[in-house]
């Protein structure tokens, strides 16, 4: 039998609100569109063509899959567009990103050029991996402030805290903005990453990404709590919750976030999407474990379609200059793929460069061998 | 020169690569106020203050991973381990991010950081803190692996370590920290990463050895009825086997020593290469004295963990038995 005691002596965690402008219908909130960062127009639809960049070429990337001309496995990050997009528009070009594996847009927002992204999907000269990683492991992006990152989940809000630690100590104006999906929550770096940056007071802002689902496990087998974004609370850290699906909520968000964390209070961000395609190239999902009708409903706030219905309506774009710019990024999209299938193949020699600053007399040996 | 132990040498490292260079900080459990637990950090929260002498939460994982942020930004980190036991809540931190973050990244990052940590057996601690785990390192394309055997070549090594552009997993033969003494440059030297030492000279069996087990190899050159050369590796990897080579060369004997399990040690990494590329030079079986498959290392039985001076002793007479 529970003996009760009285509340005083009990925690309690008020779960936030979550953010949202865009209503799927294109209208939106008038309470929370006159709240915090106001876009001009001409910056959403900057934004909205990256998002419609990123798109066209995710899709071209599980085609050419398909067809065995990205080398590895491909991870879509279909439904993030928005996220990306609001997340990497509030940086400056001098602030840094430790991105996860569904970040496209971002890495298209931060300058990265998509003959070069090819390159990598392709595994060929050009890639500045030099063809070692899967298609999304960003490891050498060091020239668009990219940190560098492996597959295992987690690890890099740890040394995102360290990198801002290491900036604030060099006395830069810099932030880090880290990401990771829903299931990372679950991992020692998403809670060593969090409880570092809090003693430390390190201008960083973790991005979560709740998309629902890490591969199949729903994030109700990820977390007791309701909302991710109250697991700030433990490390004596800010944390919101957005709608990633919208373009303007996210940018409210991301915009407050970046703010705070370059006065030196990290912040964690949950930010709602959805994934509507499968975990990767290796998944399955409309056949192993998520309701067809649940990806059809969830179009209804797909955050691309969110930004056109809004553009129309307040004339910002007509209709037919929305489908001028989806061909306009399809070409692009077409032509850096045919540039970037003639680079030639990394060769054999470099398997053994850059394990050290040096090449060990044994490593000249192996390759003699291969 | 001042005659030092070898905490306090590798404190001298320290104090000095700190003072050279700003980018050099220092981060760990204990490390500041206290001076670590082995007080190797001693004086350098005093003299360099709390934003470059890290007392950090009570985390490997997050030492090692804070420290591999620091030195993507381009500061040099120490980071300390306090006992090589509890490195492994960091293993995912230091084998897929640190030791893979030059490859994956094809030369676009680097990372200029040095783990150091106490290793070994023979102060009763039992099996979680006195672990010498080189071997999973050494294995780990990436990392380069450090095990000073003296105050001497301590400090020159680390010295090169924390200006190197690698990282470095520095293991630190506890048992040495205290004793024994030797004198000790107080300016500045280093001792080159990659490269052995004779630590004594000898004709008829070549002992390889590297950390605490140096100085019973030599006790047991000095007590053996043969003339020993006793080559102290100095660093893991890369490994310097030109100098084992030239060694087994001459004596025609070797003998493979070392304070960790037996089983996929550095001692079989040492005996394949000999046996790949020395064979023809060899007059008697390679012999590996090491430690027992067990658990590393028992209380009650700590004292027979790491090879005996009388192991050693009867492992090169064994070794001389072959003409």
């Amino acid at each position: 039998m529970l003996i009760e005691l009285s509340k005083e002596f009990l925690t309690e965690v008020r779960e936030p609100q979550v953010l949202r402008v865009l209503r799927p219908g294109g209208d939106v909130d008038e309470s929370t569109f006159n709240m915090g960062y106001k876009p001009t127009d001409a910056e959403l639809v900057k934004l909205y063509r990256y998002m419609v960049l990123g798109r066209v070429l995710d899709r071209y990337a599980l085609m050419y899959h398909r067809m065995g001309k990205v080398k590895s496995t491909y991870a879509p990050h279909e439904g993030h567009e928005a996220a990306d997009a609001g997340t990497a528009h509030v940086l400056t070009p001098e602030d840094w990103v430790a991105p996860y594996y569904r970040n496209l847009t971002l890495l298209l927002i931060r300058g990265v050029p998509l003959e070069l992204l090819w390159a990598k999907f392709f595994a060929k000269r050009g890639d500045p991996d030099k063809g070692r990683n899967l298609s999304v492991e960003w490891g050498g992006f060091s020239k668009w402030r990219v940190l560098s990152i492996g597959a295992p989940i987690g690890h890099q809000f740890i040394y995102a805290a360290g990198f801002a630690y290491a900036l604030r100590y060099r006395g830069r104006r810099e932030v880090v903005a880290a990401y990771m999906g829903d299931g990372g929550t679950s991992t020692n770096g998403f809670h060593t990453g969090l409880n570092f940056a809090g003693v430390f007071k390190t201008p960083v802002v973790f991005y979560v990404y709740n998309n629902g689902y890490a591969i199949s496990v729903p994030v109700s087998r990820q977390t007791a709590v309701g909302r991710l974004a109250v697991k700030a609370v433990a490390y004596g850290i800010k944390g919101l919750a957005a709608d990633g699906m919208d373009l303007l909520a996210v940018l409210k968000a991301a915009h407050y976030a970046v703010s705070s964390a370059r006065s030196g209070e990290p912040v964690l961000v949950e930010l709602l999407t959805y994934r509507f395609g499968p975990h990767t190239t290796a998944d399955d999902p409309l056949t192993r474990y998520r309701d067809p009708k649940e990806v059809e409903e969830q179009r209804r706030w797909d955050p691309i379609a969110r930004v056109e219905t809004y553009f129309t309506r307040t004339g910002v774009l007509t209709e037919k200059e929305v489908k001028h710019l989806w061909e306009e990024a399809e070409a692009e999209v077409k032509a850096a793929a045919k540039e970037a299938e003639a680079y030639p193949d990394p060769p054999k020699e470099e398997i053994i460069e850059d394990v050290y600053s040096f090449v060990p007399q044994s490593l000249k040996e192996q390759l003699e061998e291969l | 020169m001042p005659l030092v132990n070898m905490a306090k040498a590798i404190n001298m490292a320290l104090h000095e690569e700190m003072e050279r260079d700003d980018s050099v900080v220092v981060l760990g459990e204990d490390v500041g106020k206290k001076g670590g637990v082995f007080l190797v950090t001693e004086g350098l929260y005093e003299r360099f203050g709390p934003h470059r002498v890290v007392d950090t939460p009570l985390n490997e994982g997050g030492i090692i991973g804070f420290a591999l942020g620091m030195a993507m930004a381009g500061l040099r980190p120490v980071a300390e381990i306090q006992f090589v036991d509890f490195i492994w809540q960091g293993a995912d931190e230091l084998i897929n991010h640190v030791a893979k973050l030059r490859y994956r990244s094809g030369g676009n990052y680097k990372a200029p950081m040095v783990v150091r940590a106490p290793v070994g057996s023979g102060v009763k601690a039992g099996l979680y803190h006195s672990q010498s785990p080189e071997a999973y390192f050494v294995h780990t394309p990436g990392l380069v692996v450090v095990a000073p055997s003296t105050p001497y070549n301590a400090k020159g090594l680390l010295k090169s370590a924390i200006r190197g552009e690698d990282p470095v997993v520095f293991l630190e033969p506890k048992v040495l920290y205290r004793a024994p003494k030797e004198e000790v440059p107080e300016g500045d030297y280093v001792v080159p990463i990659g490269q052995a030492r004779i630590a004594r000279s000898g004709d008829d069996v070549t002992v390889v050895t590297y950390g605490a087990m140096v100085h019973r190899c030599i006790e047991a050159a000095e007590k053996a009825k043969a003339s020993v050369e006793v080559v102290d590796l100095q660093t893991l990897n890369p490994l310097d086997f030109d100098t084992v080579k030239k060694s087994v060369e001459k004596t025609g004997r070797l003998v493979i020593v070392h304070d960790s399990p037996k089983t996929g040690g550095v001692g079989a990494e040492v005996a394949a290469l000999v046996a790949e590329k020395a064979m023809e030079y060899l007059v008697a079986p390679i012999i590996r004295v090491a430690g027992p498959d067990v658990p590393q290392s028992p209380v009650a039985q700590d004292h027979i963990y790491a090879p005996t001076v009388e192991r050693i002793v009867k492992a090169v007479e064994k070794a001389l038995l072959y003409k």
